[in-house]
């Protein structure tokens, strides 16, 4: 089997302190679903490990696993067999001292808050606990370009602007991993495109451990430094690809023949 | 730095959006100013109806007053009717503060333990399934003539639909914010008071909507069954002589007080609710 390993080329050779240095460690996760139907194999045996300060791109057919995975990552599922670790901790435990940002498809605000109050709600929640601070509220909009949106509704802004509050929230108590189901995935195309670059500038500032989802192909190349490419149901580890193109990179990047050549190996595997 | 990402149609974007919706809000504004033309031409075209029919017609005033006799009534009694309808708007509010409290206690109790709402639920149904006018003899035998058995009746009728609101709102949380909220650590407290009680309220401002009304019919209905005071005594008092002029007199100040009781439900949602669709559109 191919997943043994998981061709992580920066830690080969290294594999006795893998686990040790190793940001996020998948080992072996598995999920199967319990349905009245009978039983549903979601995922089977998908071990990555993940850097800190990396950004990483799950791939895949739609059913593939992808949410499921981030979900147990994030604790919020139990996974059947295997475990994660975050920084040598279980996700239960980086919940407690919020080390995990989650972005969702859609925004998730709470519409009686303003902006500013929903980026303000995780310092509210868990007993006020992990008070860390990335910055100000008023940088972190800034940062995200909403600068004159702190006391606006989340009603009377687009659904683009909703998605960068969403992203700011996440971001403001300065977890240790941020988790992205898809953020763009509600979004049409043009705004979809902007957002692309528009989060490539936010992580450049902060450089956070990023574990992302998406269908989409050029938002994979241009956002990640690896990209792990899914088989459908039940979802294994077909290929993690490292992206090697240079940062930062701007949307001219979408026109090289490096980014075609990605984007051909994986429409290529995406089909196989 | 603001906005230095930004492409110049995200910033058309940002700029045009939020007047866009003021925009709509003035709409909506100005279609209820013109919404309220149509609906006082037709309240004055049905008072003027009414009049002329009883006036053509020539029917007797022990069976249909003119409105217009029936108005000059009302201004005349209005001292005293108005202190009767003091007792009986005490009684219905007394009875919906009861039915709210108990409602939203025992949606929230049912909501968080399935094993309460399975078995305390169907009780509150039975008793919802019995036709409240046909406990107010037993209660009045019971409480009296005061304003105790006005109360329990506003209260009995009140609390179903708060209940049975509160538990649909408190389920009705956004799956993706409580996912949110369980990636952050929060207790079932920071989930309740952050989370499912905000999402509740449009809920309970529709049960509150119609409540309001129900306490009065409440409150009147046990009136009827004997009471000291209370605009339903003087309806009941009233219908006993015949005198049609006052008892369509005391109706009409029951119809006014519930429009100025539905106008002051309404204005609370929209201060309270001004982030929910409902009231947004």
């Amino acid at each position: 089997m191919p997943v043994t390993g998981i061709g992580v080329p920066v830690s080969a050779g290294v594999t006795p302190s893998r686990y040790a240095r190793a940001h996020v460690v998948i080992d072996g996760v598995a999920k199967t679903f319990e349905t009245r139907t009978g039983s549903v194999e979601a995922l089977r045996q998908v071990s990555l490990d993940i850097q800190e300060h990396e950004f990483v791109t799950l791939i895949g057919p739609s059913g593939c696993g992808k949410s499921t995975l981030l979900r147990i990552v994030g604790g919020l599922i139990a996974p059947s067999g295997g475990r994660v670790e975050i920084r040598g901790r279980s996700p239960q435990d980086a919940q407690r001292t919020k080390d995990i940002g989650f972005v969702f498809q859609q925004p998730a605000l709470l519409p009686w808050r303003t902006v500013a109050d929903n980026i303000e709600l995780p310092f509210s929640l868990n007993r006020g606990s992990g008070t860390d601070r990335l910055c100000t509220t008023e940088e972190i909009l800034t940062l995200v370009g909403l600068g004159p949106f702190a006391r606006a509704h989340p009603y009377q802004l687009s659904g683009g602007m909703q998605q960068r509050v969403a992203i700011a929230r996440a971001l403001i108590f300065d977890p240790a991993l941020l988790l992205m189901d898809e953020p763009f995935g509600a979004l049409d195309e043009i705004t979809r495109d902007g957002m692309r670059y528009e989060l490539l500038r936010i992580w450049s500032g902060s450089r956070k451990t990023v574990l992302f989802v998406t269908h989409s192909i050029p938002e994979a190349i241009v956002l990640s430094d690896r990209v792990v490419v899914m088989s459908a149901r039940p979802g294994e580890v077909r290929e993690v690809i490292e992206i090697a193109l240079p940062r930062p990179r701007g949307m001219e990047v979408e026109s090289t023949s490096e980014f075609l050549r990605y984007a051909e190996r994986l429409r290529h595997l995406l089909r196989a | 730095m603001a906005g230095t990402g930004l492409t110049a149609a995200t910033r058309q974007a940002v700029i045009e959006t939020p007047l866009a919706r003021r925009g709509g809000i003035r709409t909506t504004a100005g279609s209820t100013v013109r919404g309220f033309g149509p609906s006082a031409f037709g309240l004055v075209a049905f008072f003027v109806v009414w009049e002329l029919l009883v006036r053509v017609t020539g029917t007797p005033t022990f069976v249909v007053p003119t409105p217009s006799a029936s108005f000059a009534r009302l201004w005349e009694n209005l001292g005293s009717y108005s202190y009767e309808l003091l007792f009986t708007l005490a009684a219905a509010g007394a009875g919906l503060a009861i039915g709210l409290t108990i409602g939203v206690t025992g949606g929230v109790i049912m909501a968080n333990w399935r094993i309460l709402e399975r078995s305390v639920f169907p009780l509150a149904v039975i008793l919802k399934l019995v036709p409240f006018v046909a406990i107010a003899p037993l209660l009045r035998i019971w409480l009296g003539y005061e304003l105790a058995p006005k109360i329990v009746l506003a209260a009995l009728i009140t609390f179903f639909p708060v209940l049975v609101n509160c538990i649909t709102g408190l389920k009705a949380a956004d799956p993706l914010a409580l996912e949110f909220f369980h990636s952050l650590g929060a207790n079932r407290w920071e989930v309740f008071t952050r989370l499912r009680w905000p999402t509740t309220l449009p809920y309970l401002f529709a049960a509150l909507k119609v409540c309001v009304n129900l306490a009065m019919i409440g409150a009147i209905v046990g009136e009827f069954f004997g009471a000291e005071y209370g605009i339903g005594k003087i309806i009941n008092r009233t219908s006993l002589s015949l005198d049609m002029r006052s008892m369509f007199a005391a109706i009409m100040l029951l119809a006014l007080t519930g429009v100025t009781l539905t106008i002051l439900t309404n204005v609370a949602e929209r201060r309270v609710l001004f982030w929910h669709e409902s009231v947004r559109t």
